[in-house]
């Protein structure tokens, strides 16, 4: 079966060099969250997002975090567990449920979404361990980034 | 009452009551603004085939715009609506409205908002109807009816104490192992359940068991949350299918009815509309007006026709339910696959008696295996990654408790209508405050929910637990009260408005109290009984 990939001409046309970053961008997210690339169809549909909804950095420390999720492997692990506990409503977090909805939605990757993670019989041990190293990776971000956040903060510079 | 019946609004009510009266030989006109529903895709098809082969399913899962899709910072809800049910919510251009502590949904849509109901067909009992100028007794035959046109399927159970089994009810659908581990748990430990007020069995729902006048039973496709592609589970298109093959059916969508006009002896003698495109006045003669377009919009056509006729007031009354979401996870079923094939609203439900039989808490219990999740996992405290890894093992673990309140009548809360000005519209004005002690009384009740689910093996977060805003129900009612003798702006038993000699309600506007139990069956069933009572007059 064929995909059709439809990019739409939007009154908010992006250039293509907007067009590239995103397309990195959701490349980086996609295998962060399942660990595969996107497809051609949801990348375009991740872009297409972006056309209809323009969205951005809400202040320099959200600017900051995502700038450190665009490095990839660690910036991005702490980027997203930082997001996930102590800033929420960030940018970064706000892209990776994005990507997320686009891959629960759209082969093949809805089936990584619905598959039940290794475990078995042990899988109350394997949620464990994924919690352990989640708070190791928070502890991490939260040394490193706590102190710039609450420096923007208090400095009236962060956009939440 | 004479022909032409002229019945406003294509909803639950406005259906049943046209059937009935077709059936009794009248002539029925409805005028609807009547969106339409769009075409069914792959009907067929289970929703991960939908996945799979649609060729633009993030579209038509998420919407062109990507409309339905839920961000950080959306705190109001854990599922939207999907694209394939904003028809039901389409707004009408120029229709006004201003709300103080009420979030109002309303639905212009051709079958009204049980387009997108949960098919929940809970029949009120003796006790939830005392303050009703009929019992079960007079009410059963109706409920019967209604089961006999729409289909419902249940089980006689530990519920049957609250929900009265009557002829016409299919045998239960197939649970999904969640559920059926649920009731399964619930077996065992029964008597320690039921000793803390608890009973838990099989919901009644609006969904086909077996094949029923047509339309065929349940396939499991996962797709009640976009909309039933065979009809199994109803909606009252099914039913406005049905009167317009009938040669006294006349229907008329694309019109919006503003008010009516009335002679010194409170005959209603004509309808004034608009055409929503292009805004040609539209006047109709009556013989008999039928109000059935849902407490709000019923109301607001009788206060535009009083305030023209230099009669304004307000209607007090107006209730809904209070309606609380708990998520919660099953240990047991922990790192177990999701069924995509099961049925996807609510498989059980939950009885909580009170001191009163009005005061009962009724539960619905959904799994939802289907619905989009990144809705649920952004609500994990953790990053996005361990979120997802987290949540496909709870995944088929997942429930949700909707859990309901009964409400009130209090003239605090009421309905007014700001006349039009200055070239603006009129607009409807909803005020509405909660009970005084409803905090408290709903900490305590929440409380012993999550208790009930932990002795199940279930746990239920506290801090995931929300409160709906108050309207989000769409249980609305109580504005012109039957009563077997009353005031003018109530209704009499049969519905007629006093002092008028043509005018019925027909919907919710009519039920002078509001138990927890989900009320569109008693609304269809009291259509019914309205118009069997009051045509034959």
């Amino acid at each position: 079966m064929t995909i059709e990939v439809t990019p739409r001409a939007e009154p908010n046309a992006l250039t293509a060099a907007r067009g590239r970053e995103l397309e990195g961008e959701h490349r980086r997210l996609s295998r962060h969250l399942v660990g595969v690339d996107p497809t051609p169809y949801q990348t375009a549909k991740y872009v297409d997002f972006h056309r209809v909804n323009p969205i951005g950095p809400r202040g320099r420390f959200d600017a900051l975090l995502f700038g450190l999720s665009g490095w990839g492997g660690v910036g991005l692990i702490l980027a997203d567990a930082y997001s996930g506990t102590l800033f929420r409503d960030s940018l970064v977090r706000i892209k990776l449920t994005l990507c997320l909805a686009i891959l629960e939605c759209s082969p093949p990757s809805f089936v990584l979404v619905d598959r039940p993670g290794r475990g078995g019989r042990f899988v109350y041990f394997t949620m464990m361990a994924r919690v352990l190293v989640a708070a190791l990776a928070l502890t991490a971000a939260a040394l490193l980034l706590a102190p710039l956040h609450a420096f923007y903060a208090v400095t009236r510079r962060v956009g939440d | 009452m004479q022909d032409p019946i002229v019945v406003v609004g294509s909803g639950a009510t406005g259906v049943h009551f046209a059937e009935t009266a077709l059936e009794m030989g009248r002539r029925v006109v409805m005028l609807d603004v009547g969106y339409p529903k769009p075409p069914m895709v792959m009907p067929d098809a289970s929703l991960n085939r939908m996945k799979a082969e649609l060729a633009d399913p993030v579209a038509y899962f998420l919407g062109e715009r990507f409309e339905s899709l839920l961000l950080p910072g959306d705190k109001s809800e854990y599922y939207g609506f999907p694209p394939s049910k904003a028809y039901v919510f389409k707004k009408l251009p120029g229709y006004s409205l201003e709300s103080r502590g009420f979030a109002p949904l309303l639905s212009f849509a051709a079958g009204g908002l049980a387009q997108a109901w949960t098919g929940g067909s809970y029949p009120f009992n003796d006790g939830e109807l005392e303050a009703f100028p009929f019992g079960w007794r007079e009410l059963e035959p109706f409920y019967v009816e209604v089961a006999e046109r729409i289909g419902i399927s249940g089980d006689t159970d530990d519920l049957t104490a609250f929900l009265p089994m009557h002829p016409g009810v299919q045998g239960p659908l197939s649970l999904s192992e969640h559920a059926a581990r649920l009731l399964s748990d619930y077996g065992r430990k029964r008597a320690t359940v039921n000793q803390r007020g608890f009973y838990l069995g099989r919901s009644r729902i609006a969904t086909l068991s077996r094949d029923h006048r047509g339309r065929k039973a349940c396939s499991y496709l996962g797709r009640c949350l976009w909309g039933c592609p065979t009809q199994s589970l109803y909606t009252p298109s099914v039913t406005l299918e049905h009167c317009r093959r009938h040669p006294n059916f006349e229907y008329l969508p694309g019109v919006r009815v503003d008010h009516f006009s009335y002679d010194d002896a409170n005959r209603v003698r004509s309808v004034s509309a608009t055409q929503i495109d292009g805004g040609r006045a539209v006047e109709r003669e009556i013989g008999t007006l039928v109000l059935a377009a849902g407490a709000l919009p019923s109301a607001r056509i009788l206060l535009e026709s009083l305030s023209r006729a230099g009669a304004a007031r307000e209607l007090p009354g107006l209730m809904d339910n209070r309606q609380v979401m708990m998520p919660f996870v099953n240990l047991k079923q922990v790192g177990r696959p999701f069924e995509d094939r099961s049925y996807q609203y609510h498989e059980l439900a939950i009885g909580v008696p009170g001191a009163a039989p009005i005061d009962y808490v009724h539960g619905l219990v959904t799994t939802l295996t289907t619905a989009l999740v990144h809705p649920i996992v952004q609500t994990l405290p953790v990053g996005a990654r361990t979120a997802l890894a987290l949540f496909r093992n709870i995944h088929s673990a997942l429930g949700l408790v909707n859990v309901n309140f009964a409400d009130h009548r209090r003239d605090s809360n009421r309905l007014a209508l700001e006349p039009a000005s200055n070239g603006r519209p009129s607009k409807l004005l909803v005020h509405y405050e909660p009970e005084p002690g409803e905090p408290e009384r709903m900490r305590v009740m929440l409380a012993r929910f999550r208790k009930f689910l932990l002795g199940l093996g279930c746990v239920a977060p506290k801090g995931m637990t929300r409160s709906r805003p108050m309207g989000a129900s769409v249980h609305y009612a109580g504005t012109l009260p039957m009563l077997e003798n009353g005031e003018d702006f109530t209704t009499d038993p049969v519905g007629r408005c006093r002092p008028f000699e043509n005018l019925i309600f027909a919907d919710g506007s009519t039920f002078p109290a509001l138990p927890a139990k989900n009320l569109t069956f008693t609304l269809m069933a009291n259509a019914t009984r309205i118009a069997r009572g009051a045509l034959a007059r």
